[in-house]
């Protein structure tokens, strides 16, 4: 059945949009100020949106992801916080669905029912100065001493990073470029060495914050490695791909909205005696926006159905890739129409057009850049990409 | 086809991308030799989990077990 004929799905978006619509309150003030708000993360997490997708032997409601994705949609629209809202996203697709995936059963009680309650914050740490788009040159090591590894480096460009107390971190285990020199470690950011560097002012997502998680000579118990040594690669493969096509969703709340505002606005505001939505490069503008929003929709959820909790995306890398690739070009694109609609309003900071733009620039970066996406999508057709 | 042949074949068609490799051996290092890389580690994973039918454990991944074709059949064979 198509989503929006789906009416659980309709009533669980619903639900979540007016839920949403409470969080609003001074988010433009916060979007200038880049202030990240504590409170409405735990009455997110106090709804039980951190649960949704969790085992239900560890407090979680092992929803369908389609459930999960129409959790997305109704809070995007409903609260205008791009940031707060792909921040949360992120926890849920990039680190607790990894956590489940491969973590033990230990290290699974152990973290996931402080993450799911809200009481404690995570962040996923890959990028490094050295490493962006190419994996294998991070310089974050982790050095075998008994029933430890002990762990060295600096993660940057972090999102959550100010202020988690919990990270899964990426290091490599072997000092070359195979396959199997990465390994993937769940740290407590109260450990001894642990702690958080400088903070990264951005122009979007502003409402959570960005920084740098150093590590300098940290102890790491065996015990906490997600997946195996050497794993490290499956590791990211899964949660980057969860990102692609999951996280991606955060869209599809931002483009109902836009699209619902710029109707209203193009039949209300007149020029030369008439309704802009009269003039057709207006309207077309409009015909377009449906039709990204609409398709965009129906590409997550086509992937999200393909889903169960904690399944493995690596069968449908190639579509992951070309689901972020597509949804991400078209919400640009929306977004840059939605605030051309509005003319100078729509360009005012009070605007959230403006803001939604902003935010929906950084699609094409993060869990992997437009261009390294569409690398994936022709390697994986057969081509020699280098 | 054997195990062998159709991860070999695999690897040819699908792996190796430059027409370099077509006369592969079962003994030549794939991985340090840079014949398969990082994504073609991972779609070979598919590969074996859909086509063979076998579940490739976290604990397997490990060089040894994909230094050459003769190792990633050896490693099939077992779960056969
Ligand atoms: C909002 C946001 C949140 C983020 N959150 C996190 C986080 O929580 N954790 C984390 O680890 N990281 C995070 N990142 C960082 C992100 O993962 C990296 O920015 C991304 O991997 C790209 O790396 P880079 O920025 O260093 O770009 P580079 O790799 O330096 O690339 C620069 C440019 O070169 C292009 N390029 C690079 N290689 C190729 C190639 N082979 N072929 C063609 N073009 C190429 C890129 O597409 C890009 O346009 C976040 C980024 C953003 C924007």
């Amino acid at each position: 059945m198509q989503p929006w004929h789906d009416p659980d799905l309709e009533e669980i978006r619903e639900n979540y949009l007016q839920f949403a619509e409470k969080l609003n309150g001074d988010t433009p003030k916060r979007d200038l100020e880049g202030e990240f708000s504590p409170e409405r993360w735990k009455r997110v997490a106090d709804s039980g949106f951190l649960r949704l997708l969790m085992p239900n032997s560890l407090g979680g409601n092992e929803v369908p992801v389609t459930h999960l994705v129409a959790a997305m949609e109704g809070l995007g629209e409903g609260c205008r916080d791009g940031g707060f809202n792909y921040a949360l996203c992120n926890q849920i697709c990039g680190i607790q669905n990894t956590i489940n995936m491969f973590g033990s059963d230990q290290l699974k009680a152990e973290y996931l029912p402080d993450l799911m309650s809200g009481k404690s914050m995570a962040a996923y740490g890959f990028t490094e100065n050295t490493s962006g788009s190419d994996a294998y040159s991070m310089e974050t090591n982790a050095i075998a001493d008994g029933d430890d590894f002990i762990l060295n480096g600096t993660k940057q460009y972090i999102t959550n990073a100010p202020y988690a107390n919990l990270a899964i971190v990426f290091a490599k285990t072997t000092k070359t470029r195979s396959p199997f020199s990465l390994t993937a470690f769940l740290v407590d950011m109260d450990w001894d060495g642990a702690s958080h560097g400088q903070e990264f002012d951005k122009m979007g997502l502003r409402t959570v914050r960005m920084g740098e998680l150093i590590f300098d000579n940290v102890r790491v118990p065996k015990s906490n490695i997600l997946g195996v040594k050497g794993g490290g690669l499956r590791v990211l493969t899964e949660s980057t791909l969860w990102e692609r096509a999951i996280l991606t969703a955060t869209a599809l709340g931002p483009m109902a909205r836009g699209l619902k505002s710029c109707i209203e606005r193009a039949k209300s505001r007149t020029q030369f005696d008439k309704p802009i939505g009269s003039f057709q490069q207006i309207s077309s503008k409009i015909a377009n926006m449906i039709q990204r929003y609409k398709l965009s929709r129906l590409v997550i959820y086509d992937m999200a159905s393909r889903l169960g909790n904690g399944t493995s995306l690596q069968p449908h890398a190639q579509d992951a890739a070309i689901a972020k690739i597509f949804v991400t070009d078209n919400f640009i694109k929306f977004e840059l129409d939605a605030m051309q609609i509005f003319g100078v309003r729509g360009y005012l900071l009070e605007s959230f057009h403006q803001q939604d733009l902003r935010d929906s620039l950084s699609f094409s970066i993060w869990a992997g850049t437009s261009e390294t996406l569409r690398n994936t999508v022709a390697k994986l057709a057969g081509l020699p990409v280098e | 086809m054997n195990v062998k042949e159709s991860i070999k074949n695999y690897v040819i068609s699908e792996l190796i991308s430059d027409n370099q490799h077509s006369t592969l051996s079962d003994t030549d290092q794939l991985i340090e030799s840079g014949i398969i890389d990082s994504l073609g580690i991972m779609k070979l994973i598919g590969f074996l989990e859909e086509n063979l039918s076998v579940q490739i454990d976290d604990m397997e991944l490990v060089p040894e077990n994909f230094a050459t074709i003769e190792s990633i059949a050896t490693m099939v064979e077992k779960k056969l």
